[in-house]
């Protein structure tokens, strides 16, 4: 089974740590957090 | 005397009218005679006309039974035994016996050849030549019918002559040309008994149109064609008719003509046109007289009465002008009835004229008294009006000195909205200075006051009460006034609208500072509204700190404890989040609220509520920060308590209601489970768990009261009032 890969979006740091936790904690790969919503879609067209 | 007014008009004398009715009277007797003879005269050439014809078939019939007697004559004798039996002797003493019936005639016998066989002219046995007309033995030869002969001059006597002839036959065969000559001056005899009327002309024309007898100077014309154009035309194609021409005299003649049938000869008979004509003259002539001498004598008379009418009119204007003098005139006596009526009528109105004039002087002298107490009356009322108008004045003055120190901006136009009058206000307010208003048009001093302001003034004059709170004008030179204003109109004495009254007070400062107000107020909001946003964001920070820290221990209790810690923070972020949402910035819809609580609950503690059911029942209550954050703590204890410890290793359901008690203005929450209850024994006031104790300080805090159900599971309702937290 292939992992699914999760992209946070948080510009607040602590909370945007807190929430990559709680989702590796379920058993998903997170690929990265970023700030800002522009970041996010460069960053998921790279990938 | 006369008036003016009637000299353009035309003036018209009585003779003038007596002349017309003249006139008017005979003019059409004069057209009537006329067309009288002149119809006659058309009678009368038609009467001559079928006279003429008449005449013409008359003599006609006449000449046709003269020819047949000697024609029947003939052909008694060409019978006769004698010829037969070729005894010449015995039939030229038969023919001679026959001629004793027709005078100046002469019996001729001749065979095919036109030689003369016997011929009593001649002594019998005479040597005798041929007949000069073989053309006519041929033909009797030829057609076996007797034949009547134009006119011809005899070749022995040279006179005109008409011959008669007659077949001979015997054994069926024509054998002789038995003929009869007598000159054409016999026909004479017919035309005598015509002659003398009328001075007509009878003429005999053979079948070629060849004059045979004339009843005027027949030497002259017997044997001459006629050559009228017009009745040979006519003759050509009738064997009678009526048409005009001139006769060989060469007068203009009527001529009526007929052919007989039998020999093809014509009787025309003409009478001159001359006879008519003249007696139309002397008709004419007779009308004309009589009708001139009837005028002149009514012409005369006309003259004759205008005169004695003129005259007794104008006897009437020295007495006339007498009476308008005021002089006696005595009655006299007129020739005519009518003047003597109109003479009394004179009389009779000057005598009343007199009277009126004695009643118009009592009058006078009435009125001349009447005028004297008038006028001390006058001045009785002059005095007191004098006294009025002081008083008016004074109250005037006190008016104008009201209106101009009124402590507003106040003006009183007519209804041509004229100043009347303002206060010193409105002269500052519309920067008018010290200017004299009075009777100059606002319009005037205010030119630029658009359409929809007139249209105001105009209401207002007509009778409406017209007022704005607030009103923009932008002045001529670009400033911004705003103005309330009232316009009403006043009436006046009469009951009628004297004009408006126009109340205006410049809040420009009031508005300006309201626009001001709002602006502040806007940016207030917003800056609310971004602390909200930071409030909510540093407890989202906060709880995720708790949220890392608990993470990072291994022991179960302290995690427990620190996740109730951050989903305590978390009940608080949301409603700050919740209220920056909402439009008003001080209340939030709790059931939305409740609703998205319950749901981030139940995801964090995602293995527990796999089991769980959540409930809802929420009616929408708007509460305020200080009801919605202690509000909102205790749901999220209760539900949590409930979701944590009523269903141990079991599948269960948590029910949550929110109600708004309309009748007591209060808000009812109620929370229960269908667990396994409290533990036995235990007074969960006196419980030493914090979520426990949360639940009673906040109640407090909220006013509320806090009350529990019986079981099975566990229910807590708290009721807490709305006034005081809801605004």
């Amino acid at each position: 089974m292939s992992k699914l890969s999760i992209l946070i979006v948080e510009d607040k740091a602590i909370v945007a740590e807190n929430l990559t936790h709680k989702v590796r904690q379920l058993g998903y790969d997170v690929v990265g957090t970023t700030a800002t919503g522009e970041e996010a879609i460069e960053l998921a067209r790279r990938q | 005397m006369f008036d003016t007014r009637f000299r353009h008009l035309k003036q018209i004398r009585i003779q003038s009218y007596l002349k017309a009715l003249v006139l008017a009277c005979l003019v059409p007797v004069c057209l009537s005679s006329v067309y009288l003879v002149h119809h006659s005269y058309h009678n009368q050439l038609t009467y001559l006309e079928q006279n003429l014809l008449a005449t013409a078939n008359i003599l006609s019939v006449a000449l046709d039974r003269d020819l047949s007697i000697s024609q029947a004559s003939l052909e008694a004798l060409a019978t006769s035994p004698a010829l037969a039996s070729r005894d010449m002797a015995t039939f030229h003493a038969q023919a001679l016996n026959v001629l004793k019936n027709f005078s100046d005639s002469d019996i001729i016998l001749a065979d095919a050849t036109g030689q003369q066989i016997d011929n009593s002219y001649k002594p019998f046995g005479s040597t005798l030549p041929k007949r000069s007309s073989l053309d006519t033995v041929r033909r009797i030869f030829e057609t076996r019918k007797p034949i009547v002969s134009n006119i011809f001059k005899g070749a022995v006597t040279g006179r005109y002559i008409i011959g008669i002839d007659v077949p001979v036959f015997q054994d069926g065969q024509v054998r002789y040309d038995l003929g009869m000559t007598f000159p054409a001056d016999r026909l004479l005899a017919l035309l005598h008994p015509q002659e003398l009327l009328d001075k007509r002309l009878i003429t005999i024309l053979d079948s070629g149109n060849t004059i045979v007898a004339r009843s005027n100077r027949p030497e002259l014309y017997v044997g001459k064609q006629i050559i009228s154009p017009p009745l040979l035309q006519l003759m050509a194609v009738a064997n009678h008719g009526t048409t005009e021409g001139f006769n060989l005299e060469g007068e203009r003649s009527t001529v009526s003509f007929k052919r007989s049938e039998a020999t093809g000869w014509t009787v025309l008979v003409s009478s001159p046109k001359a006879i008519m004509v003249n007696a139309l003259k002397q008709w004419l002539q007779w009308t004309i007289g009589s009708l001139s001498v009837l005028l002149a004598f009514g012409l005369g008379m006309a003259f004759v009465i205008t005169r004695i009418i003129a005259r007794s009119v104008q006897d009437l204007i020295a007495p006339a002008l007498a009476l308008g003098r005021g002089e006696t005139v005595l009655p006299k006596h007129f020739e005519l009835t009518e003047t003597n009526e109109v003479a009394k009528a004179l009389l009779l109105a000057g005598n009343l004229l007199q009277e009126q004039e004695s009643a118009r002087k009592e009058a006078e002298n009435a009125l001349k008294q009447m005028n004297e107490t008038l006028e001390i009356m006058i001045a009785d009322r002059t005095a007191q009006l004098v006294f009025a108008n002081e008083t008016l004045q004074k109250n005037e003055a006190q008016l104008k000195s009201f209106i101009e120190q009124a402590p507003a901006s106040l003006a009183m136009f007519d209804t041509e909205m004229r100043y009347l009058g303002a206060s010193r206000r409105w002269l500052s307010d519309y920067g008018l200075g010290d200017r004299d208003l009075l009777g100059v048009s606002h319009y005037e001093i205010f030119p630029e006051i658009p359409a929809e302001w007139r249209e105001v003034h105009r209401r207002g004059l007509a009778g409406e009460l017209l007022q704005a709170e607030a009103d923009r004008f932008e002045r001529v030179d670009g400033t911004v006034q705003w103005v309330r204003w009232v316009i009403q109109p006043w009436i006046n004495i009469a009951g009628q609208i004297g004009g408006i009254l126009i109340f205006t007070e410049d809040i420009t400062k009031v508005i300006k500072a309201e626009e001001l107000l709002k602006a502040s107020l806007a940016e207030k909001e917003v800056m609310l509204r971004e602390i909200h946003h930071r409030v909510k964001n540093n407890l989202q920070v906060i709880s995720s700190l708790v949220s890392l820290q608990s993470d990072n221990l291994t022991d179960d209790r302290i995690r427990d404890e620190l996740n109730d810690v951050r989903d305590r923070v978390r009940s608080m972020a949301l409603i700050h989040e919740k209220l920056y949402q909402t439009s008003n910035l001080a209340q939030l819809n709790f059931a939305d609220y409740a609703a998205s609580l319950l749901q981030y609950l139940w995801r964090s503690h995602g293995t527990l509520a796999e089991k769980v059911r959540l409930n809802l029942a929420l009616t929408p209550v708007a509460l305020s920060i200080e009801a919605a954050v202690p509000c909102g703590l205790i749901l999220n204890e209760l539900a949590g308590n409930a979701l944590k410890h009523a269903f141990p290793g079991r599948d269960g359901e948590v029910t949550v209601n929110l109600d708004h008690d309309v009748a007591t203005d209060s808000v009812c929450l109620r929370v229960y489970d269908n667990g396994v209850g409290m533990p036995a024994g235990l007074d969960w006031q006196e419980s030493k768990s914090l979520g426990l104790r949360l639940v009673q300080i906040l109640t407090k805090q909220l006013c509320g009261t806090v009350e529990t159900g019986t079981g099975p599971g566990v229910e807590f309702r708290i009721t807490f009032p709305l006034k005081g937290f809801s605004e």
